[in-house]
């Protein structure tokens, strides 16, 4: 028995010391669709949290109270479906992954919320889905906006330009979007602003024309475009098409590169975004930690992030330092440190965070990123003239 | 309200053409060979993607247009040796899980070509005609034209030419006609590339006004069985028809009841259609006449 | 001109016809007689190529058509009229004419007149689809089809089914006038009337195997055929 164990230690002792450290492994897992057709948001954001991860470790791993932990981060595939998100997360449970990064997809998010819930020694940080009702701020937590940020950003956009009245086109597939619909149009009408139609489309239609008609017939000053940038191009061309002279402002993510696949250039010109601040906007405003991660990320991979790279970004960083904080790798304790966690914490950080209360990051598990509306002009957004980011992160 | 009905019923036209587009090859092969092809999707789909590469790589439109047709006709010929000629025997269930499965192979494939993020051809004949009750693009226009030309070619085929005689004797007598000398396999052959070209056809143009990704056939062959059911199996003119008035229904619904509805409008019309005249409202087969 | 030896067929895992052997002469005419369920369409199907032979051969003109395509057998003169008429329904009787010429090109003027000179009901109705005809008419186009195809052997599988006695009457005139042009036949058939009229020679056929073979005359009039095999 004795022998045993010697040989038992030994053995640990060379495995150990084949990968070269003493270090304890730490796997961090993640549920973005990598493959199937939202893979072109969820595959950068698996990439940027590789990249760090292994940053991390090239260091000497991860820090945690004395001990030094190799990151890896395991990867599960969503594909954006619900069914998928599910036993993705299963399986990484089964696989004793403490530490979920995402989902990026609105329909996922609600899906997996009633496991995540019921785990205690599990943490997750949304780094995508906009959804309501999916953060509860004991062990789900979200660096991504709310969908109310994202309405916030258009009811600024309304007011400051005067607009007397709009019309809403919602993506009723898109759950962030659906749920807060009604109370999005509640405060455009309370702000003084008349809503003429509300329509409905739903991911991949290509035929936008019934309701384009009839809301070009109310006359509204703007027409506002809830969902994603494939349908939001499309509409785009539809509605001048079918003769809408009006402001067309979008409410969503919207990659350059994606939008200018699906309409030319030209005919975007003059379109407003209004959304959470993400990563491209925050490469124009040279925030320094964004032009650091743009480089890094374009020296392994060969290309630009996208523009979901800074939530996931942030999201490790966030992760890793509250870890350190709570120098424990156990769920509770972790969630803990997030619950107390200042904006100026966490180094690294590209998106500049609204600190609330006593500068802290979360309430009730809900990060407040800052938004802003881009105007389309050439071949990609441009930030309005005097536009300015009150830097509120260590850079 | 109804001052906006012109410009509703246009929309319906164009929406409808482009449908019917789709629903006229998977109807002739559907007729002919009872075959559920599922990939007809799929063909649109290569179609659409073959166009938008060639256009990338700096050709005229108009001249990727019949080159990506073509190319989806080899695609179709080889669909139907790997897919379905094998199990040509084996019955409907056997025939439709091929389908399915031939369906589920291209879209991986493309997706590993091409991606999954959708694109779309610049459209090659922009602008738009202006009247007094309703507004309609020129390209929209061109895609009504090409979709009663594709009636009009196939019509011919099929009841002007040799090859149309026999495609008609198969699907009305596959036993008589083998005893007719009449070399199925190529008429089999034959039909499936006249499919394949119309799906290819149909990809072709409309990448030209829908984004182009993977699963972009999903949707549309879909809708193009739901006119199978309206305008009947096999039934050309039915398929135009059936496209036309799945378009425009589904236009007024969305216009006059809501735009959340629209899909429940398509499905209650085909259930409506499946209790009061099973057979379509054409009736099956005009392709045999 | 046509020799079967030992041919034995059948679908799937049933084999229907064992070792069966028949000849038919140029010019000549031959019935197969036998009851329901005894082999007499799978043969029609074997030697039209319908049917692929598992054993033995199928000898015509000499030349070895045992795994030829049914197209391949047509074009080389062996044309069925198969059971049930199978003409096409939806197809005017032009354009089924215009299919029995087939493996020649569209009917040239001499071949449609022949086929009118025939029956000329079909002349009349050369533009009414073929399924709206009665049983009888269905069953003279069938066999105006297959002319269409100019045949050396005709093959016909049961041709008086459901028919009545006027038109079994008029499809015997027929096979008699189509016999008199030198084009050999080969009936499979129930119905002892016909086969009287237009055999030669005659099998009979039981449980897929050749019972009994002799001058039709001779076999059709022995009482022992007509109580056994054809349940009269």
């Amino acid at each position: 028995m004795k022998m045993m164990k010697t040989l038992l230690t030994a053995a640990t002792f060379l495995s150990a010391s084949a990968v070269g450290s003493f270090a304890e492994n730490l796997t961090l897992g993640e549920l973005h669709p990598v493959t199937g057709p939202a893979s072109f948001y969820g595959l950068v954001m698996s990439q940027t949290l590789k990249l760090r991860a292994e940053q991390t470790n090239e260091k000497g791993g991860l820090d945690v109270g004395g001990t030094k932990y190799t990151l890896s981060i395991a990867t599960g595939d969503d594909q954006a479906q619900a069914t998928k998100g599910v036993a993705a997360l299963r399986k990484l449970m089964t696989d004793d992954v403490h530490f979920i990064f995402g989902p990026l997809a609105s329909a996922v998010a609600p899906a997996v919320k009633p496991i995540i819930d019921k785990q205690t020694d599990l943490l997750q940080i949304i780094d995508g889905s906009i959804a309501d009702g999916v953060v509860n701020g004991k062990n789900s937590f979200r660096v991504q906006a709310s969908a109310d940020t994202y309405n916030n950003a258009v009811l600024n956009y309304l007011t400051e330009n005067k607009v007397k009245s709009v019309a809403v086109m919602t993506d009723r597939s898109h759950q962030g979007f659906v749920m807060s619909e009604k109370r999005m149009g509640e405060s455009i009408e309370k702000a003084g602003v008349k809503v003429t139609g509300l329509e409905h489309f739903q991911i991949g239609d290509t035929d936008f024309s019934a309701q384009l008609t009839n809301l070009r017939a109310s006359m509204p000053d703007a027409l506002v475009l809830r969902g994603y940038p494939g349908e939001g191009a499309l509409i785009t061309k539809q509605a001048e098409a079918l003769g809408f002279k009006g402001q067309i402002v979008w409410e969503m993510g919207a990659p350059p590169s994606t939008v200018m696949k699906n309409i030319p250039s030209a005919q975007m010109d003059g379109v407003t975004n209004c959304i959470p601040r993400m990563m491209a906007d925050y490469v124009r405003l040279n925030v320094p930690n964004a032009l650091k991660l743009q480089e890094e990320f374009k020296k392994k991979y060969g290309e630009d992030p996208g523009e979901n790279a800074s939530f996931s970004n942030d999201a490790f960083w966030i992760l890793t330092t509250a870890m350190q904080k709570a120098g424990s790798i156990k769920a509770p304790d972790v969630a803990k440190a997030l619950t107390e966690m200042k904006v100026t914490d966490v180094p690294n950080l590209i998106i500049q965070y609204q600190p609330y209360e006593n500068g802290l990051l979360f309430k009730d598990g809900q990060a407040n990123p800052p938004s802003a509306c881009q105007v389309w002009k050439g071949e990609s957004w441009q930030n309005p003239p005097g536009d300015k980011i009150e830097m509120t992160t260590k850079n | 309200m109804l001052e906006l009905l012109p410009q509703q019923l246009v929309n319906g036209l164009a929406l409808g053409s482009s449908y019917a587009l789709i629903a006229l090859g998977l109807t002739l092969v559907f007729g002919v060979l009872q075959i559920p092809n599922f990939p007809h999707g799929e063909l649109y789909m290569l179609g659409a993607s073959f166009t938008y590469v060639l256009v990338a790589y700096g050709m005229n439109f108009w001249v990727a247009v019949p080159i990506a047709s073509l190319a989806v006709v080899i695609v179709g010929i080889l669909l139907d040796q790997v897919g379905y000629r094998r199990i040509d025997t084996g019955g409907n269930l056997s025939l439709m899980i091929s389908a399915l499965a031939m369906s589920t192979v291209l879209q991986q494939v493309a997706t590993l070509i091409w991606g999954a993020e959708p694109h779309t051809t610049l459209s090659p004949l922009p602008g738009v005609l202006r009247t007094a009750y309703f507004s309609i693009g020129y390209y929209q226009m061109l895609i009504f034209a090409a979709t009663i030309a594709c009636w009009l070619f196939v019509w011919v085929v099929l009841h002007r030419s040799r090859l149309g005689l026999a495609i008609r004797a198969m699907s009305q007598n596959k036993m008589a006609a083998q005893l007719m000398g009449i070399d199925l396999i190529w008429i089999r052959i034959a039909t499936f590339a006249i499919g394949a070209l119309i799906g290819g056809f149909a990809g072709s143009l409309l990448g030209a006004s829908f984004p182009i990704y993977p699963t972009m056939g999903l949707n549309p062959v879909l809708k193009a069985f739901v006119i199978l059911v309206i305008g009947g199996v096999g039934n050309l003119w039915g398929a135009i028809v059936g496209g036309f008035v799945l378009g425009i229904l589904e236009i007024l619904v969305s216009a006059y009841i809501s735009s959340q509805l629209q899909d429940i409008g398509t499905f209650a019309v085909l259930v409506i259609v499946l209790i009061v005249r099973p057979n379509g409202l054409f009736g099956r087969a005009e392709v045999l006449r | 001109m046509l020799s079967i030896e030992n041919l034995a067929a059948g679908y799937d895992r049933l084999e229907v016809l064992h070792d069966i052997s028949i000849k038919v002469e140029e010019a000549g005419s031959v019935v197969v007689l036998g009851p329901n369920g005894a082999g007499k369409s799978t043969l029609c199907r074997a030697i039209s190529g319908l049917l692929p032979c598992r054993h033995g051969k199928i000898v015509f003109d000499g030349k070895d058509m045992t795994g030829a395509s049914p197209a391949d057998r047509v074009r080389a003169g062996i044309v069925q009229v198969p059971e049930g008429r199978q003409v096409f329904p939806d197809m005017t009787v032009l354009e089924n004419l215009r299919l029995g010429s087939w493996i020649h090109g569209e009917p040239k003027g001499p071949d449609l007149q022949k086929a009118f000179d025939l029956f000329p009901r079909l002349a009349e109705r050369r533009n009414q689809n073929a399924g709206l005809m009665s049983g009888g008419e269905q069953q003279l186009l069938a066999l105006a089809r297959a002319m269409m195809a100019r045949p050396s052997l005709l093959l016909l599988d049961e041709p008086t089914q459901g028919l009545s006695p006027v038109a079994i009457e008029q499809v015997a005139t027929a096979l008699i006038s189509i016999r008199a042009q030198g084009v050999s036949i080969l009936l499979v058939e129930q119905n002892l009337s016909l086969a009287e009229a237009v055999g030669e020679r005659a099998y009979v056929l039981e449980t897929g195997r050749c019972a009994l073979e002799g001058p039709a005359a001779e076999l059709l009039s022995s009482d022992a055929v007509a109580a056994s095999y054809l349940g009269h």
